[in-house]
């Protein structure tokens, strides 16, 4: 692999934003998306971060079996009461409740060793619109001959068709899927779009609405929207770990947990979003080549490992910091890197460091979107900082022609 | 190949569905269009003909339909709705469904689509879809020819709702139940997601 830089696009942001993409630059002026260069993989790199991708999830989803069979919710940073939720979904974790999407966060130099999976953001991943379709038109318009880790659209395509398979209401538009997110809210909205726009592909009814107008009926059990019709599926661009603990969120758990409610993502996506699974997961697959140590207390690792402490649920990569441990499991002196946030009620998951793939002072780290199990696309994130934020640069990719 | 042979797609934002396309040399995209004219400019009458008529047909095979066009105004939005059958002139003469606010035409490895895409007054937007080149599915059974004033038609697992065209043009949405307090956590928070 190797970082490219090249001359951007003549308008580029003008190209951006034709697309639907007016989110190419920060408040503060500096680019987010950059094409002042780019990713440039070998085709068995890329299968490599493919098989690795596919490989850490289904060790994933053995996890998240482990934890509903034992009930270890407390582990993962979730209130038992949620269980009835997670555990209905679980069982149709095939069928009706199936999941659409999730994206992994891995570390990788490309220099011999294997591919390191740092997280998987299986609930509300960002960068969709930046993967699927601004960097597909970037290729398209700089090397058109080049090809992408990119079928994530196709494959988002074949989710929502196979979803429609499973409810024969959806196939015969009886019945709609709702897509909320807070608004206003122009990024998510997008993103809600992109994605209602592929429902649409598939052949199905739906629509959007602000998370903050639905309703809930206490006659029927229902949730409604705001023409006051029955919500039967939701997709929705919000934490269930933060929907459970608002207003109605019981009642949610209770509907979900009958069926009243079809959720997208499903209930047992929450155990998978939790940055605990990832302490399970050394445990039950310690030395795993594609996993970090990680533990839920730092007293395990040996004294001067650096290690990266980070909330149970957090997002963003806020209230992520990196320090060196003394004998004792406290951190030597300063921290080598920190971010602030809101993220420091729920507990924290401990990981050993390990470094992104560099050059010229940018840390990259690889996202690899799953569609259901199946990984399908690849969108890079760079930061000046060890750790990736909000801001990190979208930087675009290609697999060299053989 | 390991990128899509596609991706072309229209932004919902608001009522009329924003057309884009990238990569514009590309024999692989998929293109909304408002109308046939607006397609002719860029592709052949006869695939843009086609392609209309397969949306159309599609559409007019799977549409809501109502028993008058105030019923069906009511809920599609002023203005929003045409006969069932132009220029059919048979017992369903007073049938008024969507107009289909655009079309989308897409051409890709795995064969020609075209799609009707529109929007009702509740926002919800629907598309058929059917690929051009492979023969249609038979039609789906409809049980939703709705009675146009208080009616009393069966909608149960519907979303058009029978009887809203009782009172003319003006829609109003009855509130029932109660806030259910999504998005106050984000809404502190300033949300962008993972």
């Amino acid at each position: 692999m190797e970082r490219i830089r090249t001359a951007p696009r003549p308008h580029w942001q003008a190209k951006l934003e034709e697309i639907g993409f007016p989110f190419h630059t920060e408040a503060d002026g500096t680019a987010y998306w950059d094409e002042s260069a780019h990713w440039r993989f070998s085709l068995a790199e890329i299968e490599t971060l493919e098989a690795a991708a596919e490989e850490v999830y289904r060790l994933c989803e053995e996890a998240v079996g482990h934890v509903v069979t034992r009930g270890l919710y407390e582990a993962v940073g979730l209130p038992r009461w949620a269980a009835p939720a997670i555990e209905a979904s679980w069982a149709e974790r095939d069928g009706r409740d199936m999941a659409l999407y999730a994206r992994f966060d891995f570390a990788w130099d490309g220099k011999g060793g294997p591919p390191k999976a740092l997280e998987l953001n299986a609930e509300t991943p960002t960068s969709l619109y930046e993967t699927a379709v601004a960097q597909w038109c970037w290729l398209q318009d700089v090397h058109p001959d080049a090809d992408q880790f990119n079928s994530l659209e196709e494959a988002l395509v074949e989710r929502w068709q196979a979803r429609k398979q499973a409810f024969p209401a959806l196939a015969s538009q009886a019945e709609a899927v709702h897509f909320a997110c807070l608004m206003p809210h122009p990024e998510d909205e997008a993103t809600i779009a992109y994605l209602q726009t592929l429902a649409l592909r598939a052949g199905m009814t739906t629509k959007a609405m602000p998370i903050q107008s639905i309703r809930y009926d206490d006659a029927s059990g229902h949730f409604l929207d705001d023409a006051g019709l029955p919500i039967r599926h939701l997709m929705k661009l919000y934490p269930w770990d933060w929907m459970i603990r608002e207003t109605t969120g019981r009642e949610l758990v209770t509907a979900a947990a009958q069926g009243r409610i079809r959720m997208i993502e499903p209930a047992w996506k929450m155990v998978m979003a939790s940055k605990g699974l990832f302490a399970l997961l050394w445990a039950l697959n310690p030395g795993h080549p594609n996993l970090l140590p990680t533990a839920l207390d730092r007293s395990g690792f040996p004294a001067g490992s650096t290690v990266v402490a980070k909330p149970l649920l957090g997002r963003e990569g806020s209230n992520v910091s990196i320090a060196t441990l003394d004998a004792a499991g406290f951190p030597a002196g300063q921290p080598i890197a920190q971010t602030e946030g809101p993220y420091v009620d729920d507990g924290w998951v401990y990981q050993a460091y390990t470094p992104l793939a560099e050059s010229d002072g940018n840390h990259a780290v690889f996202g690899v979107w799953m569609a259901g199990d199946k990984a399908c696309g690849l969108g890079i994130r760079e930061d000046r900082a060890l750790i990736t934020g909000n801001t990190s640069r979208f930087v675009p990719h290609l697999i060299a022609p053989e | 190949m390991k990128r899509s042979h596609t991706v072309a797609a229209l932004l919902l934002g608001g009522i009329s569905p924003v057309l884009f396309a990238c990569g514009e040399d590309s024999p692989e995209e998929a293109t909304v269009y408002p109308s046939v004219e607006a397609c002719t400019a860029e592709m052949p009458a006869n695939e843009c003909a086609a392609a209309f008529a397969t949306a159309r047909e599609e559409h007019q095979k799977s549409a809501p339909r109502f028993a008058s066009r105030e019923a069906c105004e009511a809920e599609m939005g002023d203005g929003a709705c045409t006969p069932a059958n132009e220029g059919g002139g048979s017992s369903l003469s007073n049938v008024f469904v969507p107009a289909f606010v655009g079309f989308m035409i897409g051409r890709s490895l795995t064969g020609g689509y075209a799609q009707p895409v529109y929007f009702d007054r509740q926002g919800y937007a629907r598309s058929g879809s059917t690929r051009i080149a492979e023969t249609p599915l038979p039609p789906q059974r409809r049980d939703e020819i709705r009675q146009g004033s208080g009616g009393v038609a069966s909608s149960s697992g519907s979303y058009y709702r029978p009887g809203l065209g009782s009172t003319g043009k003006s829609f109003t949405v009855t509130t029932t139940g109660r806030s259910a307090g999504f998005g106050s956590t984000g809404s502190s928070r300033g949300f962008s997601g993972s």
